[in-house]
Formats: structure tokens, C-alpha cells, sequence
């Protein structure tokens, strides 16, 4: 191994024990991996989680399915309650749910305790060991316990809320006169409210994207309700999965396919993208020396020769051609340019010459090739490859014109504007050059 | 790390710093000596520099700090279309990031300016690479250009300042990306953005062009069609063709609306500048005499581009682009993309683009007869059910092939024509995905086909397992005897440790009539600490 070696194990040793040291020794929820993870694989969901609050605005009108399963994890609610009947009595939704306009965060449990119930049923929750039905069959167990049997004595089924991961604050919706309806809709005709009584997001864009003028104290900030990295974008992984855009916010759905055609999106407005995504998820693929599998699948190396023919140019997101490509063609003795040793063996890489390069141009001929596909040929040449024909240097180059039809006309800017590529293949007292001077 | 301190540094890593003392045998005092012996100086530098802006930066109280470390290392073989030579690849890959947010915000004011910091630095180390192909000196027959055994490269590294003046102002000062029409770009110096109370923002920035070659840099971000690096230690008539790197001066003006419901806009203009001596003969006239060179600033490449984004709620979505090479007075690129939201399942859409390959100004390839390569495709995306979803897109891609100018009466090629289409179907149940993708794409040089098909499971929440096999037939109709079928399957599993730590192993088997067996073993290593 080179003398470089040692270096390189001292500098990863150092940091990568010292992280390791640092990691097990750590105290506190940690954010999860999944910016660093590798691109090989999914990271794993994130441990712990620093919960928030939830809720949001009204479902009316819309159709976007139910809640994010990874926002707001799904709920059991092994209960008997009708929201419609109790509204019908003129119990207003506060009466019951105290601390909805009181409550700052999505942690807060707005469900009712059962105290409030006895108030009216007539039963005894204070001692919840040691819990007494009304007198009345509205005060039974089993009037509200889903499943409760007299023999399970003083058991039911728990009721489970996961708490939601988000940022809300009831009270502050509350202060402003927003009513429990404009955000939960008409709940006062339905029977158990469940996670589909929930706002969606676009529901909450309804007054958080109004215009600046119109909104108030609503800001439209993603962190206004979403919670936040450490990078300072989005969290988007958690315990329950990863969360994803929907489709309509402004067309980014992350669907199967979307890594083959985020580069609209990503280019015409990279801040949207940085919302939720750092450098480093992106450097990932685009500076990463790590193979994405779902862009290029098992034994790529052995296939990628035939994609690169096809339109090279576009392997250029990834991958610059004078770098990248031809480092490993000379090493590999895929180059005409390159150490001697890597090209004792080797053979013709394209087709024979009286077709790719004396003959008549043909779709084999490596004009046809140059002019349909040209960066496939700077993965594996030099401008010397080149110049060795093309140049009219008086003693040097056979003066074969590689410039386009009507070059003549703009050769006089490009010459102004960098003269190098000129000089290459003309004298610079030509009188081609002083043409276009 | 709120309260972090160099004591506190050191107390926590006492136990690797005494296991580190032990292993070696030294005295505590010649832990410098011993660092400094093995580690390179350029090394050196970047590890000094990580920990200082670490130390420095978490200083300030309030401020949230975040160290990331990723690491991998893999091995595989690549075997030479000729059957020999065999490059052992042997890459370890180690990158170690700092975030920094909140500094100098004690008493969290929304309002106030928001600061925070950035960096990664990343070793990445090929012990493959034979010491022969790095020295020129001692084995001329092996050398390759800008080859490096372990480079070290700093990926970002910036402070960013925002809502200052009240929102209006915004700064990022060091090694930074820009990302819009103009493409995924990366420079050294500063930006500013003044956002206007009329939905309009101005950025401008200037500095210069990370290129490969100068100290902590690569090559990824500079145009292509130049072959150049550090060929200080090389003899001038050795491959003169390969271009010394010299300082790219850059600049660049950005107009671009923002928070309007809708629409958003963005055009950007952008410069960057050749300095120093360029060969301009990459053949001398004799083997001693050193090849002639122009020198001054010129053009590397100027270019305007602007883009579009129109988006409804309801509706779908139109993305529009195009760029103009300035240099080549050419547009180098359209693209448009259009989504229509069919249901709330089927998403609809359909993206084209026209794409003129250009290069670095001192290229002589901007000034070949290049023709537009053109593709346009449809696509569908379907949600078929609560944690299924699935893709679908097919296009075509082709060439109109012109005639020579230097002898029109050849006349033209034809068109060159791909076809390509994408299929793609997952499953996401609680704890882990399986999917299938294909593809098929064929056309005047070949054709590629195949499907993967792939599961990933995570278990008590911390052990993860996955399998990928993958079978994959092509067709080169350059070279026959490069066709071939593959078959190749993937096993990993991985496993959390800790809260920040998270660990992966990867085995990787390919088969093929032209490689015989190939194997490739990936380990990875990922953490995140000191919050």
C-alpha cells in the first residue's frame, strides 16, 4: 500500500472513533440518520422522536384521503360516542373539551377526561382502579367502552393517541375566533371523530398562503407547523416513516419514478426543494461515490458503456466526462491517450477504420457519432485524438473542417471571447484567424 | 452541544484518547508528533480546520450543533473490455460534517438575523490505485493524470446569514452550491440576496469556480471538455494536453420572484473566467520543446437561463427552462415538464427537453458540429392503494444528424432514434418497502433491458435487512461481443446503534459471460452526534 495509507487510517480512525466514542456516549433524543444514510439503501426510521403537537384545519371539500400515517400515526379508539347527539342537546364542543382553547401544543390530550363524562352519565371515574357505572344504561360501561364485557370487571381497552408530529397550538387559533368547525368540519353530525376529522395541510394553506395583507399572524413558513431538523430543514423521517409531498403541492409528488425527473423541479426552484432536503441528500447522487441502485441497477459497470453511447450528455448530472469517465478509461486501457502498460493488450475499441474514419460518412462514421453524441467522446479522448486531423497548422492537421454550417459568422465573438480553442488548431497569423479577427 | 469546550471534548473521548495512547505505546505528549507523522499536511490542515470552526462555532451558547460523520468502504474488481488490465478497486470513502444553526440568537427571536454554519469535508481514498499510477517520476509507462490515491476535498462550507434588515437581506460567505437552470454548481466567495417588498428577490454572487486540481477541490462543478488538474510536479512536454488548474474567477446575477401563489420565475446570468497559461498545441513540435500556451483571462463559459413554474392545487403543475450559451450564441437547453393531478390517485405527466452539449470555453469541442439531442416522454403515476404506488413512463429520444459543412454534398445521417420507457411498482407496508422497476430502452447503438426486483424489512425497529436481484439483458451494436445477460442480487442488512449510529453491511454478486463472476462487499458506517 502506498505511504498514503497511514495517513488516511489516522484521519479515519480519529474522527471515526471519536464519533463512535461520541455517539454511544451521548445523552438525548438524536435526529435521525437519514441524512446521512447511505443511497444504497433506505436509512432506518428514526428511534426516538421529539414529538409536537398536531391538528389542523377543515376537511370539507376535500379529497386528500386520510391523514398522514406519518405525521399523525394511526389512533384506537375502542369507544361508543355520538358527537351528533350531544350536540343536539346544545352541549357546546368546549364543554366537553376543556382544554381546547387553552392547549399550545399537539402533545396536549384535547380528549375529554372521563370525569367530564360522570358529570351528566352518572358514573364514577375518579378512582380509575375503581370505576362505577351510572345508574342509567347511558351510564353503563359498555355504553361507551367498545367491547366491554361485566366479566372483564374493571378492564377496557385502552385508548391509544400517538402523539402527532407536528406543531400546533389550539390556543392560538382559539384567541382568534377561529371556530371548532372551520378547522374540523361538521363534527356535530357525526358519531366517534376520528383521525379523518383531522385538518389537512391544505386545509391549513386556506389561511396560512393567504396573501401577506390578508393572513395576518397565519405565516405560510413549512416550520410554522412541521418540525424542524437540526439542519434547519424539515424533519421527514420518523418513527413512523418517511414523509412525503403530496401530489399537489406544486406538482412534486415523490412517486416511484420521481429521481429519473426531479431535475425540472430541483432546477427552477431549489429553494422549494430545500424546504425539506440539505446538500447533502443531494450530493449524495450528484457528487456521491456511492452507486444509487434505482438509477443504475446491479452490473452497471458492465452495461454502462451501451447507455453512454446512447446520450452521454446526460450522464453529465452526475458525472463530468474529463474527470470521472476518462480517469478510469486510462487506467482501464479503454483510451488511445494513456500509460503505455494499460494499452499493450489492447484492441479496437470502435469499428474498423475504413467505416468509422476513411470511409464515407455513414450512422457508423465517427462524424455521424460526434455530431449525435459528442460528450461520449470526451469520456475517452483528448483534443490531440482530434487536432490530429482537424487542425490546419500548416505542418500539422490534414485541415478537415469540423465547424458547422455558417460558423464563419460568429467565429469573429468566439475568437474574442476565449482565443485558446482557436490556437489549438490554427496559426495565429493564419489567414483564417484574421478573418474572423 | 450547547456548552461544548475543549475540556468537555476531551473528557468525552477520553476513553478513545487512552485506548489510542495504549495501542501505540506513546507518551501522552507525542500524540501530536505521532498524529502529525501519519497524517499528510494538507490532511492536517482540513482536520485542524474542522475542529476549529467545530470548537469555535459551538462556543456560542443557544446554538444547536450537529456532527455527522459517513463512511464507507467497498471492493470491487473492474475488469478492462480488453480482458486486461484488472482495476482493484478499493475505495474508502469518509466524510464528516458540521451544522451549526441558531448562533448568536441566545433568546430565539424570529424576527432577528438567523446565522448558521456548514461544512463537509470528504477523504475519499482509492487504495486500488497503484503508487506507480500516481508518480510520473518514477514510472512515466503507468502514470494517469490527475489520478489520486486519497484526495481530500472540502464538499461545502459556508456561513449563512438571513433575515436581515428585516427580511430583506440574506448572505452566504465560503464554498457553497447554486442550483437552478444553469445547472448544479459549486464556488468559493459570496452571495447576496435582497429580497424586495414586491415579491421579487436580487441575488448577485462572485468568487471563483471550485475546480479540480487546486487545494480541497473537485473537478464535479467545472465544465467538461477540458482535461485539467495539478501538473505542478510534471515536465512540460509530458502530456501537454492535460491543462494546469488555475483560479476561475466567477459571477453571477440572479432575478427570481418569490412567495406568490402560483407562478414562480427565475432567470440567472452567470460568468466564469479562464486564468493563467493553457497549452494550446497538445502536440509539440518536438519531443524536448515545450508546447505553446496562450495566457489572460477569457471566457470558461457565460450563459443566461431562465425558468418558469405555473402551479395550481387543483390543477397540476408546468415547469418551462431554457438556457442561452453566450459564448457559443447558441441556447444549449429547453426543457418543459407538465404534470395534470387526474384524481387524487393518477397523477398524468409528461416532460421534453432539447439539450445542445456544451463545454468549457477552452475546449475546441464547442466549435464542432454538435446536433440537439431531443427526448420527450409520458408518464403516469398511480397511489393503487394506501402503501402501494406505481410508475410508468415511455418516450422517444433522437438526433436529426446534419450534413458535414465540409463536404455538404454527403448530405445529412438521418435521425438517430431511442426509445425508452420505465415501469416501477412499490409496496410500502409498516416497517419496509418491496418493489419491482423495468426498463427497456433501444436504439441506433444498442439496447437495454431488465427488471430489479427489491425488499427492504426493519425489524424492533433498529435491524434492517434487504435483498435486490436484478436481471439484465443488452445489446451493443458497436461491439457484438460486448452483449451480454446479467444476473445479480444484492444481500444487506444493517442495524441502528445507539441513537445516532447506524450501521450497514452489503454484499453484491454479479454474473455475466464477460466478467464471469463479479462481487462487490460495501460497508457503511453513518453517524450523527453532539446535538
Amino acid at each position: 500500500m502506498s505511504r498514503a495509507l497511514p495517513a488516511v487510517i489516522g484521519w479515519a480512525a480519529v474522527f471515526s472513533a471519536a464519533l463512535v466514542s461520541a455517539s454511544l456516549g451521548a445523552t438525548g433524543s438524536l435526529p435521525s440518520p437519514e441524512g446521512s444514510a447511505s443511497v444504497a439503501a433506505t436509512p432506518l426510521p428514526a428511534l426516538s422522536g421529539s414529538a409536537a403537537a398536531s391538528a389542523i384545519v377543515p376537511p370539507e371539500g376535500f379529497s386528500d384521503g386520510p391523514p398522514s400515517e406519518v405525521l399523525v400515526p394511526p389512533q384506537e379508539l375502542p369507544l361508543h360516542f355520538s358527537h351528533a347527539k350531544h350536540a343536539s342537546r346544545g352541549i357546546a364542543c368546549v364543554a366537553c373539551h376543556t382544554s381546547a382553547r387553552t392547549s399550545r401544543t399537539a402533545a396536549d390530550r384535547i380528549l375529554p377526561p372521563p370525569r367530564v363524562c360522570d358529570r351528566c352519565h352518572g358514573s364514577d371515574h375518579a378512582l380509575l382502579a375503581q370505576v362505577h357505572s351510572g345508574p342509567s344504561p347511558t351510564g353503563a360501561c359498555e355504553a361507551c367502552h367498545d367491547g366491554y364485557l361485566p366479566s372483564d370487571g374493571n378492564r377496557v381497552r385502552r385508548v391509544v393517541i400517538p402523539q402527532p408530529f407536528l406543531r400546533f397550538s389550539h390556543q392560538a387559533h382559539a384567541v382568534r375566533n377561529i371556530g371548532c368547525g372551520q378547522c374540523h368540519g361538521a363534527v356535530q353530525r357525526e358519531e366517534l371523530a376520528t383521525r379523518a376529522d383531522l385538518p389537512r395541510m391544505r386545509g391549513c394553506l386556506r389561511c396560512h398562503d393567504l396573501p401577506d395583507d390578508s393572513r395576518g399572524d397565519a405565516d405560510s413558513a413549512c416550520a410554522t407547523c412541521h418540525l424542524l431538523a437540526t439542519t434547519g430543514a424539515l424533519r421527514t423521517a420518523f418513527p413512523t416513516g418517511t414523509l412525503l409531498p403530496p401530489s399537489w403541492l406544486r406538482g412534486a409528488h415523490h412517486g416511484p419514478d420521481f429521481a429519473r425527473h426531479h431535475g425540472a423541479v430541483a432546477a427552477n426552484d431549489s429553494r422549494f426543494c430545500a424546504s425539506c432536503h440539505t446538500e447533502d441528500q443531494c450530493l449524495r447522487c450528484h457528487d456521491g461515490t456511492l452507486r444509487p441502485r434505482d438509477i443504475h441497477p446491479n452490473d452497471y459497470l458492465s452495461m454502462h458503456s451501451v447507455e453512454a453511447r446512447q446520450d452521454a450528455g446526460r450522464c453529465s448530472s452526475c458525472h463530468r466526462a474529463e474527470s470521472f469517465c476518462k480517469t478510469c478509461h486510462l487506467r482501464s486501457g479503454v483510451t488511445e491517450t494513456g500509460p503505455s502498460w494499460n494499452r499493450r493488450a489492447q484492441g479496437r475499441f470502435h469499428p474498423e477504420p475504413e467505416v468509422f474514419t476513411t470511409g464515407p460518412r455513414s450512422s457508423r462514421h465517427h462524424a455521424t457519432e460526434a455530431r449525435r453524441n459528442i460528450s461520449s467522446c470526451v469520456g475517452c479522448h483528448t483534443e490531440r485524438d482530434c487536432v490530429a486531423c482537424h487542425a490546419s497548422r500548416g505542418n500539422f492537421g490534414a485541415g478537415i473542417n469540423p465547424h458547422p454550417g455558417g460558423f464563419s459568422g460568429r467565429c469573429s465573438a468566439a475568437l474574442a471571447r476565449n482565443p485558446r480553442p482557436c490556437l489549438v488548431c490554427h496559426e495565429a497569423d493564419s489567414a483564417l484567424l484574421e478573418r474572423c479577427r | 452541544m450547547t456548552n461544548c469546550s475543549v475540556g468537555f471534548w476531551l473528557f468525552r473521548h477520553r476513553q478513545f484518547l487512552r485506548f489510542a495512547l495504549d495501542a501505540r505505546r506513546v507518551r501522552p505528549d507525542s500524540l501530536a508528533a505521532m498524529l502529525a507523522r501519519r497524517i499528510a499536511p494538507r490532511r492536517t490542515v482540513v482536520i485542524s480546520a474542522f475542529c476549529s470552526a467545530l470548537l469555535a462555532t459551538a462556543a456560542a451558547r443557544a446554538s444547536d450543533v450537529e456532527v455527522s460523520s459517513s463512511t464507507s468502504a467497498q471492493g470491487y474488481s473492474l475488469r478492462s473490455p480488453f480482458g486486461d488490465p484488472v482495476l482493484m478497486r478499493r475505495r474508502f470513502v469518509q466524510s464528516l460534517g458540521l451544522t451549526v444553526t441558531g448562533i448568536g440568537n441566545d433568546d430565539f427571536d424570529p424576527k432577528g438575523p438567523w446565522i448558521s454554519f456548514r461544512m463537509r469535508v470528504r477523504l475519499n481514498a482509492d487504495f486500488g490505485v497503484s503508487r506507480e499510477e500516481t508518480n510520473w517520476a518514477n514510472s512515466p509507462g503507468s502514470f494517469v493524470p490527475a489520478l489520486a490515491l486519497a484526495p481530500v476535498d472540502l464538499m461545502y462550507g459556508y456561513l449563512d446569514v438571513r433575515n436581515l434588515a428585516g427580511g430583506l437581506l440574506s448572505l452566504r460567505l465560503g464554498r457553497q452550491y447554486v442550483v437552478d437552470p444553469l445547472g448544479w454548481w459549486s464556488f468559493d466567495g459570496a452571495l447576496v440576496r435582497v429580497e424586495l417588498p414586491v415579491h421579487v428577490a436580487i441575488e448577485t454572487y462572485g468568487g471563483f469556480e471550485q475546480r479540480g486540481g487546486l487545494p480541497w477541490s473537485t473537478p464535479r462543478f467545472e465544465r467538461d471538455g477540458v482535461w485539467r488538474g495539478d501538473r505542478t510536479k510534471l515536465d512540460g512536454t509530458v502530456y501537454p494536453e492535460f491543462q494546469q488548474a488555475h483560479y476561475a474567477p466567477a459571477a453571477g446575477a440572479v432575478i427570481e420572484s418569490f412567495s406568490l401563489p402560483v407562478v414562480h420565475a427565475r432567470a440567472a446570468y452567470r460568468k466564469v473566467w479562464n486564468t493563467g497559461s493553457a497549452v494550446t498545441l497538445p502536440t509539440p513540435a518536438t519531443a524536448t520543446s515545450l508546447p505553446p500556451t496562450t495566457n489572460g483571462w477569457r471566457t470558461s463559459s457565460e450563459r443566461v437561463g431562465a425558468s418558469l413554474d405555473v402551479s395550481d392545487d387543483d390543477l397540476g403543475a408546468l415547469r418551462l427552462g431554457s438556457v442561452y450559451d453566450l459564448l457559443t450564441s447558441r441556447f444549449t437547453s429547453h426543457y418543459a415538464s407538465a404534470d395534470v393531478f387526474v384524481s387524487d390517485r393518477w397523477t398524468l405527466g409528461a416532460d421534453a427537453d432539447r439539450i445542445v452539449p456544451s463545454f468549457d470555453g477552452d475546449s475546441i469541442w464547442n466549435w464542432f458540429a454538435i446536433d440537439p439531442s431531443t427526448a420527450a416522454t409520458a408518464r403516469a403515476d398511480a397511489q393503487l392503494g394506501r402503501n402501494i404506488d406505481a410508475g410508468m413512463s415511455a418516450g422517444l429520444r433522437w438526433v436529426n444528424v446534419g450534413a458535414s459543412a465540409n463536404d455538404p454534398a454527403q448530405g445529412a445521417q438521418g435521425t438517430s432514434l431511442d426509445m425508452l420507457s420505465r415501469v416501477h411498482a412499490r409496496w410500502r407496508p409498516e416497517h419496509g418497502v418491496i418493489g419491482v422497476s423495468g426498463m427497456l430502452d433501444s436504439g441506433d447503438r444498442g439496447r437495454r433491458e431488465g427488471a430489479d426486483l427489491y425488499g427492504q424489512h426493519v425489524f424492533e425497529e433498529r435491524f434492517l435487512v434487504s435483498a435486490r436481484t436484478s436481471l439484465y439483458d443488452w445489446r451493443d451494436d458497436w461491439r457484438p461481443d460486448r452483449s451480454a445477460t446479467s444476473f445479480g442480487y444484492v444481500l444487506g442488512g444493517g442495524c441502528r446503534i445507539g441513537d445516532g449510529t447506524q450501521v450497514m453491511l452489503e454484499w453484491e454478486h454479479d454474473t455475466n459471460h464477460l466478467v464471469g463472476q463479479r462481487y462487490r462487499v460495501l460497508a457503511l458506517l453513518d453517524m450523527q452526534v453532539m446535538r
